[in-house]
């Protein structure tokens, strides 16, 4: 079943729009998650797609069929909470079985599903316990069995994997992302991480601000970000932002300091260029020409995290080889060697300079670019 | 904390007294229940003449099994009128929204500032009127919801985590089918609560039943009792105390069975 988003609005008072012109197509089988920093409206928006909020502007369509103002119940689809949202009252079993009752099923087909279902999330020894009496992974598990249960072919998920451990949380999206393939389900996640998003989505919708910012495959958001604020937003350590100015007919200069040479002239104007630190090179102190101070210094294990400021005071992110050793207040060189993204000064990317050394010798730090 | 020992007995010392205070009447009650009148009149309250005698004189020669009955019929409507009716207007404060809601409540909840005895004289008028005098009608329709009861409802209702909510929206619930799966279900700490209260209420009422009833065939046992004493011919004390003990055992078990339910944490698990 697909899914179709024509520019859906929402406003709860006349000006105050939480969502303005979200559209999207949302295959089916497709697992489609939306991303967003908290407040972004991205649980709005699931929740105006399952129906339990009015849509104010725009058209919904799933499987080719205006859904717009139908009921929850007429959309063919389940819900995961991040709060799992279990009966307390119900064994594991009533739980997963609690919609197929409501919509009054067949009581044999009702069994056959939900002993599938249990199976499936590896519950079977605890199906007679209440959720009181199961961890937090198991209640999640549960909620996941619900759906899975229902036949519903869509499934809309609200941080279902938020309020679990880390370690928890990992093994989880790789059984939810197997679980989606082998029941070929739509899945439309939300989520404030883009790492689940990235490793487990077919497409991503990035919200920001009330809008779309951007829809695209992981890879694509990754490497081609349509502004800023994707930019920054998808990637750990974060993407530099740096200020920058048209210095000569095809250079420009970022924070007075590193020159950047393009592919094409460029009007004279204010810019902002990204650049991941996995895309700047480094040479330790003593050699090369100093540009940079180093403020702190992170072990991460494979690598070093260095945060440091240009010799005009911009601060700027870098990774380093964990075998050389960086104490604050060294003072190193720092190039461009891998892709460098040029924004306007709105935000929005103009072009992207495909990752060229400008001067130096290869380093140890584009090696992950 | 470690309490030593001195702060132990103390602390159990000052307990038992509390309790002998408190538990000291019933038992004295209870005890002169099973002695003859010719003792309780001389004071001998360590008479050894224990029998349960005054306990079938009173079943036989008084109306206290048809007060019993009366008060049972008229607790347990008044229970289930007040489960109902509370239930369902709680469930409208906290699941429906509709114009004026909030100001509903508060009216709902100024009319608890009122005390009964103030509303004793319309009420009157009002039955009397209706012509429900002397009948169990009469004590069980001015009662048939409380405000207390929308109110504590509305407090358990509004625990229940919206995401339940949306959870059986999602599903096709509509509001009778969420209202009798979830709600109900989920709050049942809080009915058994409101129904042990309204039941005890009903139970202890005096002043209305006796305005309103003027016969053994609806009189419930509180006013029972105090027909008894009254009548002119009638001053066996241990029979009296007998039935004060009767009419006292549905209250005990009441609270027997309902402790039982009072137990924390059957809620948890729903979310997170």
């Amino acid at each position: 079943m697909s899914i179709e988003l024509n520019a859906l609005g929402k406003a709860y008072t006349a000006d105050e729009w939480v969502l303005q012109n979200v559209t999207a197509h949302i295959e089916s089988g497709e697992f489609f998650a939306i991303v967003g920093p908290s407040g972004c409206g991205k649980s709005t928006l699931l929740r105006m797609i399952a129906g339990l909020i009015p849509i104010s502007t725009g058209e919904l369509q799933i499987d080719g069929k205006v859904a717009t103002d139908l009921p929850p119940k007429d959309r063919q689809l389940t819900m995961v909470f991040q709060s799992y949202a279990l009966f307390p009252f119900l064994s594991v079993t009533d739980n997963v079985a609690f919609g197929l009752k409501a919509r009054k099923f067949p009581a044999k087909e009702i069994e056959e599903r939900v002993t599938k279902a249990i199976k499936l999330v590896n519950l079977e020894e605890f199906k007679d316990r209440r959720p009181r009496d199961l961890s937090g992974g198991q209640r999640q598990r549960v909620a996941l069995a619900r759906a899975i249960a229902s036949d519903a072919k869509v499934c809309l998920m609200d941080e279902p994997l938020s309020n679990l451990d880390a370690q928890l949380r990992i093994k989880m999206r790789t059984e939810l992302r197997n679980l989606q393939q082998e029941l070929g389900l739509t899945v439309i996640y939300v989520t404030h991480d883009q790492v689940e998003a990235m490793t487990m989505a077919d497409h991503i919708m990035v919200l920001h601000d009330h809008k779309i910012q951007q829809i695209g495959t992981p890879l694509d958001i990754y490497n081609r970000p349509a502004n800023t604020f994707v930019a920054s937003f998808f990637g750990t350590p974060r993407m530099n932002l740096l200020p920058a100015r048209v210095t000569a007919d095809r250079e420009l200069t970022l924070a007075d300091t590193l020159k950047l040479a393009l592919p094409k002239p460029v009007p004279v104007a204010d810019y902002i260029v990204g650049i991941r630190p996995t895309s700047l090179y480094l040479v330790p102190q003593g050699k090369g020409d100093p540009n940079a101070q180093v403020k702190t210094v992170e072990y991460l294990g494979a690598q070093i995290l260095l945060e440091a400021e240009l010799s005009d005071g911009t601060p700027i992110e870098l990774t380093a080889d964990p075998d050389d050793v960086y104490r604050t207040g060294d003072w190193l060189s720092v190039g461009i060697d891998g892709n460098a993204y040029v924004f306007d000064h709105a935000g929005e990317v103009q072009f992207m300079v495909e990752g060229g050394r400008q001067h130096a010798s290869r380093s140890h730090a584009s090696a992950q670019a | 904390m470690m309490l030593t020992k001195t702060h132990k007995t103390l602390r159990y010392l000052v307990l038992v007294i509390m309790a002998i205070i408190i538990i000291g009447p019933f038992i004295l009650g209870f005890w002169t229940s099973l002695l003859p009148t010719a003792d309780i009149a001389k004071g001998a309250l360590f008479s050894t003449h224990i029998s349960l005698q005054n306990y079938v004189d009173a079943v036989q020669q008084t109306a206290i099994m048809r007060y019993l009955l009366n008060s049972f019929v008229i607790s347990l409507l008044t229970m289930a009128a007040q489960l109902l009716f509370c239930s369902l207007g709680a469930y409208a404060f906290v699941f429906l929204s509709f114009k004026g809601r909030d100001f509903l409540f508060y009216v709902i909840l100024a009319t608890m500032m009122l005390p009964f005895e103030a509303e004793v004289i319309p009420n009157f008028v009002t039955v009397r009127q209706l012509n429900l005098l002397n009948h169990y009608a009469v004590m069980v329709i001015p009662f048939l919801t409380s405000a207390f009861g929308i109110f504590m409802l509305r407090q358990s209702f509004r625990q229940i985590p919206p995401e339940l909510k949306e959870a059986a929206d999602v599903e096709g619930l509509n509001h009778w089918q969420f209202y009798w799966r979830v709600t109900l279900p989920y709050a049942r700490i809080s009915l058994f609560t409101l129904a042990a209260y309204s039941f005890l209420e009903s139970w202890n009422q005096y002043l209305w039943p006796m305005l309103t009833t003027f016969s053994d065939k609806f009189r419930p046992v509180q006013d029972g009792l105090r027909q008894l004493q009254s009548q002119e011919t009638f001053n066996n004390w241990g029979m009296i105390q007998a039935s004060a003990v009767i009419v006292v055992i549905p209250t005990l078990i009441v609270l027997f069975v309902g402790q039982h339910y009072f137990k924390d944490g059957l809620n948890e698990g729903a979310t997170k």
